[in-house]
């Protein structure tokens, strides 16, 4: 089987963000991306991201690997990787945390493969970029060799055909394009895989297939799994912590029981709210009234209160205080579960 | 792959059909005919004026005469040129095709890469003054209208500054008591040419095989060698002045169809590689960890590429009115300035022979592009 994730005397969590913030320079102004996000994800372990579209999450996974457009900007923050933090890299020097310990299943991954290679071509060139970790020191042809073994034996831990991987992308189905791109996320044997929404563009019987299978390569190698969605259900199924992301920031995190049965945070109930339960009660949808706010110039004070059902003054002026501890906790004023003012 | 070459000789081979039969009765809906440049002289008595019509087969029905003229193209009978006699049309375009095949290659070619490079680095490198003034002067040579800025450059580079001479093939005071042939001398020439082409696609792929390609030395090392050794050959042979007369005569055309065609390659390139550059998959090579380097040669180029290799086979048609052209303007004895001078001189033989070697060279040309691009996009199924 696959080997275990390289390891190193570094013993506290695998990945601690600090106050991350990430800004957009536009023609409005600068959009306020991700402002001072705070997370720690242990090794082994699966931290769900939600949040509506637009609010951050997306470009927070591609600032952990500082892959970001120009125009964006790390205005501060740390993300600190295995002791090192990431933010003060070069490019060059980023280079060797891409794909070799941090890699990424995409948003859209099935636009992720190039159209005019050959599946497996794309995989075997990731790992020749980092020395073709895991293949025995050798001649050239013998590691090229070797690693297409190692390459075939991922295409049938994803549930593929090994036979695929000398197919161009567009041969496969959808399906298949995405289990290859997660068998290429794993072909460097990262510690720590990024999911942007990885199933979002296949159908529903597919989708739940491929996250059950991701769950369980997860469980089996070890890995740490950061999974970006917009949709609660998946991050019920896959997640042992829950964040959740508004305007640009995180404003609830715990357990992912505990917040999804007693959520602190008044969007997070509004997020439950909004999604059908199929074992749970019977119960109207309850959408979130309003809009996302711009995150050029949002709302001051609690993000939130222009949509909040339990807004008072102190929200439209105060930035909230965080309640609860640790790795549990919201960014509110009136908490649910506190007494309503 | 070999199924679909077949076809595709086919549908040449069928085009070419049309072509002729269109040609030929493009030919017959106009006033004159074949006899016209002998028969229309009116010192000529009427019987000998028959006499003539008869000797061209123009007294036989239409339908006999065109399978007569199908007969003889088939036969690669293209009768004897008027202006040239007695030289037979064949004999002149042999001679001339070369020379224009020569001038266009080169700077398809070159600019085909200049343009791609190029366009290739602006939209890599984004903003800044290189990017405006590039596009700026890119937008103003691809605007340009030709026979103004040919006369331009023959007015800068060879009556201003006199670097290269002003037009023709050669410079006949040089030539006076030359051994050998301008013909035998530009046959070598092209095929020294063909040779290094040759040898260094042979040594590319055989670096790629080895896997040395990435050093990027190695491919500009052999390059050097066989242009040496090219040049120390041609030096020893003792023809080499000739050569070089010839040489001084091509670079001013190559050079203005160049800049104008390289133009459009870079602008689409740039483009081309824009758009590519916001594709999922290239974001997906940067989190590989790849070298930026490769992500933009390996993945973003070579995507990039596909459109800009669709355009240039566009534009080889064009090339050809652009070769009528150039080649008057530069007194350049091609098959554009045959066609032309033939159509001039009411030699109708060599007309439509040229018309046709240059229909057959559009034809050629389309064909392997089609090829080529069923090699570069695997989305493309040989059908």
């Amino acid at each position: 089987m696959l080997d275990q994730p390289s390891h190193t005397p570094f013993t506290g969590p695998l990945l601690q963000v600090r106050d991350l913030t990430l800004h957009y320079r536009t023609r409005q102004g600068d959009v306020r991306a991700v402002d001072g996000v705070t997370f720690s994800l242990g090794r082994g372990q699966v931290l769900g991201l939600v949040g509506e579209s637009g609010c951050g999450k997306t470009s927070l996974g591609m600032g952990l690997l500082k892959l970001l457009p120009s125009n964006a900007r790390l205005v501060r923050g740390e993300i600190i990787f295995d002791g090192q933090d990431l933010a003060p890299l070069n490019d060059a020097q980023m280079r060797r945390y891409r794909w070799r310990r941090i890699a990424m299943i995409f948003q859209a991954a099935m636009n992720a493969l190039d159209p005019v290679y050959r599946v497996g071509e794309q995989i075997l060139e990731a790992m020749e970029a980092h020395a073709w970790p895991g293949i025995e020191d050798g001649p050239a042809g013998q590691k090229r060799r070797q690693a297409r073994e190692k390459v075939k034996e991922l295409f049938r831990l994803v549930g593929l055909d090994p036979e695929l991987m000398d197919r161009y992308p567009h041969e496969l189905s959808g399906g298949m394009r995405q289990r290859a791109v997660i068998a290429m996320s794993l072909a460097c044997r990262p510690d720590l895989v990024i999911a942007d929404e990885p199933t979002t563009a296949l159908d529903v019987i597919v989708q739940e297939r491929i996250l059950r299978e991701l769950k369980s390569i997860q469980k089996e190698l070890g890995l740490s799994l950061l999974y970006i969605t917009h949709d609660v259900a998946v991050v019920a199924e896959v997640a042992d912590q829950v964040g959740v992301m508004y305007a640009g920031q995180l404003v609830e995190l715990g357990d992912t029981p505990q917040v999804f049965h007693q959520p602190m945070h008044p969007y997070t109930a509004g997020l439950l709210a909004s999604f059908p339960s199929i074992r749970g009660e019977k119960r109207p949808l309850a959408a979130l009234p309003g809009e996302p706010p711009s995150l050029v110039a949002p709302p001051s004070g609690c993000r939130f209160h222009p949509r909040c059902p339990r807004a008072t003054k102190e929200c439209r002026q105060e930035v909230p205080p965080v309640v609860g501890q640790g790795n549990a906790w919201a960014a509110c004023w009136h908490p649910l579960g506190a007494a309503q003012p | 792959m070999a199924g679909y070459l077949l076809r595709r000789l086919l549908q040449v081979l069928v085009t070419l059909f049309l072509f002729v039969t269109l040609s030929f009765f493009l030919i017959q809906a106009q006033p004159g005919d074949y006899s016209s440049f002998y028969s229309l002289n009116p010192k000529l008595p009427p019987e000998v004026q028959s006499r003539v019509r008869a000797q061209f087969g123009l007294d036989r029905p239409l339908g006999e005469q065109y399978l007569l003229h199908l007969k003889n193209f088939a036969t690669g009978n293209f009768g004897v040129s008027f202006s040239h006699y007695p030289q037979s049309v064949l004999e002149v375009i042999l001679e001339r095709l070369p020379r224009t095949a020569a001038l266009f290659l080169t700077a398809t070619v070159v600019s085909f890469y200049a343009g791609f490079f190029l366009g290739k680095m602006l939209a890599w490198r984004r903003g800044g003054w290189v990017e405006y003034s590039a596009t700026i002067s890119g937008v103003a040579l691809f605007t340009v209208f030709t026979p103004w800025f040919a006369l331009m450059m023959i007015w800068l580079f060879a009556f201003k500054l006199g670097w290269f001479p002003l037009g023709k093939f050669l410079d006949p005071l040089v030539w006076r008591n030359a051994p050998v042939s301008a013909n035998q001398v530009f046959g070598y020439m092209l095929f020294t040419g063909a040779a290094i082409a040759v040898i260094l696609f042979l040594a590319m792929l055989l670096l790629a095989q080895l896997g040395l390609r990435r050093r990027g030395w190695l491919p500009a090392a052999v390059a050097i060698i066989c242009v040496a050794s090219a040049v120390i050959a041609w030096a020893g042979s003792g023809v080499g002045y000739l050569a070089l007369d010839i040489l001084k005569h091509m670079v001013l055309p190559i050079a203005t169809l160049t800049l104008i065609s390289f133009a459009g390659t870079m602008l689409l390139t740039r483009n081309s590689m824009l758009e590519t550059l916001r594709e999922d998959y290239i974001t997906a090579a940067r989190a590989k960890g790849l070298p930026e380097k490769v992500v933009r040669d390996r993945h973003a180029a070579r995507n990039a590429l596909l459109p800009v290799v669709t355009s240039l086979v566009f534009s080889l048609a064009f090339a050809v009115d652009g070769g009528v052209i150039t080649e008057s303007v530069f007194s350049w004895p091609g098959m554009g300035l045959t066609l032309l001078d033939a159509v001039l001189s009411e030699d109708l033989p060599l007309a439509m022979g040229a018309l046709v070697f240059v229909g057959l060279l559009a034809l050629v040309a389309h064909a392997v592009a089609d090829v080529l691009y069923v090699y570069l996009d695997p989305r493309i199924r040989y059908q």
